[in-house]
């Protein structure tokens, strides 16, 4: 009976079956490029293609990004995207997406498809897609995939100023809260009122039903405290500082770093031409008591091009590798 | 670990519940023992960082011995006070049986606040500092406390500015705990400071309202997302909004029972909302307004009251009135007295007020963009989560009682401060911080407990209860 109640329930939630038409979308790798490029089979019109379904097999958990171009706006950009969690699976998941509700931008027609997973695309390959018109179980569907999505979930960059809230349907989680609380005020105190209850129970029993949302909302927050960043932060457990610093900069940045401490006599000063995002800042914290001054004792080389005038005043001294090494002033 | 721990925090809260026994005097009673320890090392990181700047200001090398030794010199006339009058603020007994008995949901809520707890402390030191703005001021200036022992150098005096102190010495402090430079230290005080702000919060809490309620307001404030994000980050908005909001915590109580008086005022309330008010203003420069604002609502609750007030009232809060310029004038007259004249110019000569409101006049569209940055911060992202909602229900439901004093006192401290951010933001120069998103939430990290706070004391509180409930100690 168990089994099938579940095979029901896998017919009613696979979106081909209450489906009445689709577009086939085929996504191929192009050579040497980070992303999967997705071409329907006719342009899709936004209006009434209104889901998008995504086969993806992975052999990692990573975020994705879906980007689309629109006859009203032919470029691949940001506004016009969606993110996602991909998840691990040995068989290819399906991933839905009511994009008209998710994004303003789902308009006109739609000519082309962009998939770039964060990392790479190696690993990751889209095994069919196809765009459809909506019904009640994709829009449920791709609105639970919305709200446990990245967005609000994720420690990016700006979360120190601001954390986002997840998204149903392309609305804050919060719009639908407040009409709820609303619809309790409206309904059930407006009741209370003409039965003559005491507006101080009744207030208490409104911030009651507040902190059974608020409740509700926290469920929400531990699965990405809990769930999402104490797994992206066990990484660390159990190292040592210096792989802990290794771990939390990209690429071979602090290993460069050790290797300019290991030949940099402490004190001495320094000058960087230092590529990648807040490295330069990192550089100066990392090797301290050594100083960061214009034209220091030091050059230290990562990734960057070093101009002719100033290279001029150094001669090369340590090599990390190429395209980053240490220069020694000439004459120290 | 458990020892860099133990040096880290424990050595402050030793020398802070020295100073606490004798701010709590014979009003010890009416604080319980979780309470005592979170103010005691609230007030030991005060100390410290009061001693790392005095030795400095001496020309004496900061070191891990310099500041114990200070420290020491500085407490042991109140330890042999406290000695001869056997007044210590713990006491044995108080960790003993009999324990309060709780129901099973009380144990629930306890056990989340741990749980929530445990992932701060878990988040803040498992892994190195990666915040670039912890790494381009503070941390840098840590670094430099430790292995050149001062923080006035020159090349270090160009990260610090005109920045108040308290989040460079905390972490300079932490590397000279530990003798060494692992910085995943440096957000152990930020994740303390959150706990601690959580047993204050329950603590004040419990003197108005019932144990599950005070609990569960105790919850509330443990899952707001952006607070226990910045438990675990090396910044210092957590570190003013600590200090901040227990002061004002204190001064609620303060006003609260003024409005109730029966007996004298608490001398242990004046002087805890002092003290930390004016650490405040050593944690960031907006501590400044800040406390500014909880010293104009006080005055105005003591002209209010001026007729129930005593003398020995007036004398006690003259006395912690004292304290609080004891601890901001050496920041202000020796380290950045540019920092008040800015402050007090960027407020007067903002557009709004000189220019004839051009700034935020309704019919400006800044003031539009205003609101609506305002609103959408304030209900639809997902920092605050339900706060200012429970806000508005206060609005809607206690409209008139919020209108009464004490309730409209502390609404006061609310919307002045909010008002003051509309003020900040309306000039020029940190308009666009409020159009890119990167300070409007960090600069309410410093209401929203206070929002909590005061949605507990009107729905929760009666005038009726709170003579009862003032000695209520767990």
């Amino acid at each position: 009976m168990r089994k099938l109640v579940l095979l029901a329930l896998t017919v009613l939630l696979s979106s081909q079956v209450l489906a009445w038409d689709q577009i086939k979308i085929d996504f191929v790798q192009p050579p040497q490029l980070p992303y999967l490029v997705g071409q329907p089979e006719i342009n899709i019109d936004a209006d009434e293609f209104t889901t998008l379904s995504l086969r993806i097999k992975a052999d990692r958990s990573t975020t994705a990004r879906l980007f689309w171009a629109s006859s009203y706006d032919p470029q691949l950009n940001e506004p016009k995207s969606v993110w996602f969690f991909i998840k691990k699976a040995p068989f290819p998941k399906e991933y839905v997406f009511q994009l008209k509700s998710q994004n303003p931008y789902w308009l006109g027609f739609i000519g082309q498809f962009a998939l770039l997973p964060d990392g790479g695309s190696q690993g990751i390959e889209i095994i069919s897609g196809k765009a459809y018109p909506t019904n009640f179980l994709t829009t449920i569907r791709s609105g639970w995939q919305e709200f446990w999505g990245p967005r609000g979930r994720l420690v990016i960059g700006s979360t120190i100023n601001t954390i986002q809230s997840p998204n149903l349907f392309g609305r804050s989680i919060y719009v639908y809260v407040y009409w709820l609380i609303g619809g309790w005020i409206i309904g059930w105190l407006a009741w209370q009122l003409l039965r003559g209850k005491n507006r101080k129970t009744i207030a208490k029993q409104t911030f009651y039903i507040v902190i059974f949302f608020w409740g509700l909302l926290e469920i929400s927050n531990m699965y990405s405290q809990y769930i999402i960043q104490v797994k992206e932060d066990w990484k660390y457990v159990g190292k040592s500082q210096a792989e802990k610093l290794a771990l939390a900069n990209y690429g071979d940045y602090y290993p460069f770093i050790a290797f300019c401490e290991k030949y940099l006599p402490q004190n001495s000063t320094f000058d960087f031409r230092i590529g990648g995002v807040y490295n330069d800042i990192k550089a100066r914290y990392y090797l301290y008591p050594r100083r960061q001054v214009k034209l220091g004792d030091f050059l230290l080389v990562y990734d960057a091009m070093v101009e002719p005038t100033i290279e001029a005043a150094y001669q090369p001294y340590k090599t990390f590798r190429a395209r980053a090494y240490i220069m020694k002033k000439r004459g120290l | 670990m458990l020892w860099n721990v133990m040096l880290i925090i424990g050595l402050p809260a030793i020398y802070g519940s020295i100073w606490l026994s004798l701010i709590l005097g014979n009003e010890k009673a009416q604080f319980s023992w979780p309470e005592k320890g979170a103010l005691s090392i609230g007030l030991g990181l005060g100390l410290i960082i009061l001693t790392m700047f005095s030795l400095d200001l001496l020309h004496q090398a900061l070191t891990f011995s310099s500041i114990i030794f200070g420290l020491s010199l500085v407490s042991f006339p109140a330890l042999i006070y406290l000695i001869k009058q056997k007044n210590y603020c713990f006491s044995l007994k108080e960790f003993l049986p009999p324990w309060p008995k709780l129901a099973n949901y009380e144990w629930l809520i306890i056990f989340l606040i741990s749980l929530k707890s445990t992932f701060v402390l878990f988040s803040a030191l498992v892994k190195p500092v990666v915040d670039c703005d912890a790494f381009q001021f503070y941390a840098i200036v840590a670094k430099g406390i430790f292995f050149d022992h001062s923080f006035s150098l020159p090349h270090l005096q160009q990260y610090i500015g005109d920045k108040p102190l308290l989040p460079f010495l905390a972490q300079g402090w932490t590397f000279l705990a530990q003798n060494s430079t692992n910085d995943s230290y440096l957000k152990l005080i930020p994740a303390v400071m959150f706990i601690c702000l959580i047993i204050v919060f329950y603590a004040v809490a419990r003197r108005l309202a019932a144990m599950p309620i005070a609990l569960l307001f105790a919850w509330m404030l443990s899952t707001l997302p952006f607070f226990v994000y910045h438990a675990t980050t090396a910044y210092a908005d957590l570190a003013i909004s600590f200090f901040y909001v227990i002061g004002t915590f204190y001064l609620c109580l303060l006003i609260r029972e003024i409005s109730a008086k029966k007996s004298a005022v608490s001398f242990a309330y004046i002087l805890l909302s002092a003290i930390f008010l004016g650490l405040t203003v050593w944690a960031k420069r907006a501590g400044l307004v800040l406390a500014g604002i909880d010293l104009f609502i006080l005055l105005a609750v003591v002209i209010h009251y001026r007729e129930i007030l005593v003398k020995q009232d007036y004398w006690r809060l003259a006395t912690g009135l004292l304290v609080f310029l004891l601890i901001v004038l050496p920041w202000l007259m020796l380290g950045q007295l540019g920092t008040l004249t800015q402050i007090t110019k960027s407020m007067i000569t903002a557009p709004a007020i000189v220019q004839g409101s051009t700034a935020i006049n309704p019919d400006n569209g800044r003031f539009l963009a205003m609101i609506s940055i305002f609103g959408r911060k304030l209900f639809l992202y997902n920092d605050w989560q339900l706060a200012w909602a429970g806000l508005i229900i206060v609005f809607a439901f206690f409209w008139r009682q919020i209108l009464k004093p004490p309730y409209s006192f502390i609404l006061l401290i609310i919307i002045i401060d909010l008002l003051s951010l509309f003020v900040q933001f309306g000039s020029g120069e940190t308009f666009r911080w409020l159009l890119d998103g990167t300070l409007l939430d960090r600069l309410l990290l410093n209401q929203v407990p206070i929002v909590l706070f005061y949605c507990l004391l009107v729905i929760f509180d009666s005038k009726d209860s709170w003579a009862e409930n003032k000695n209520r100690v767990v």
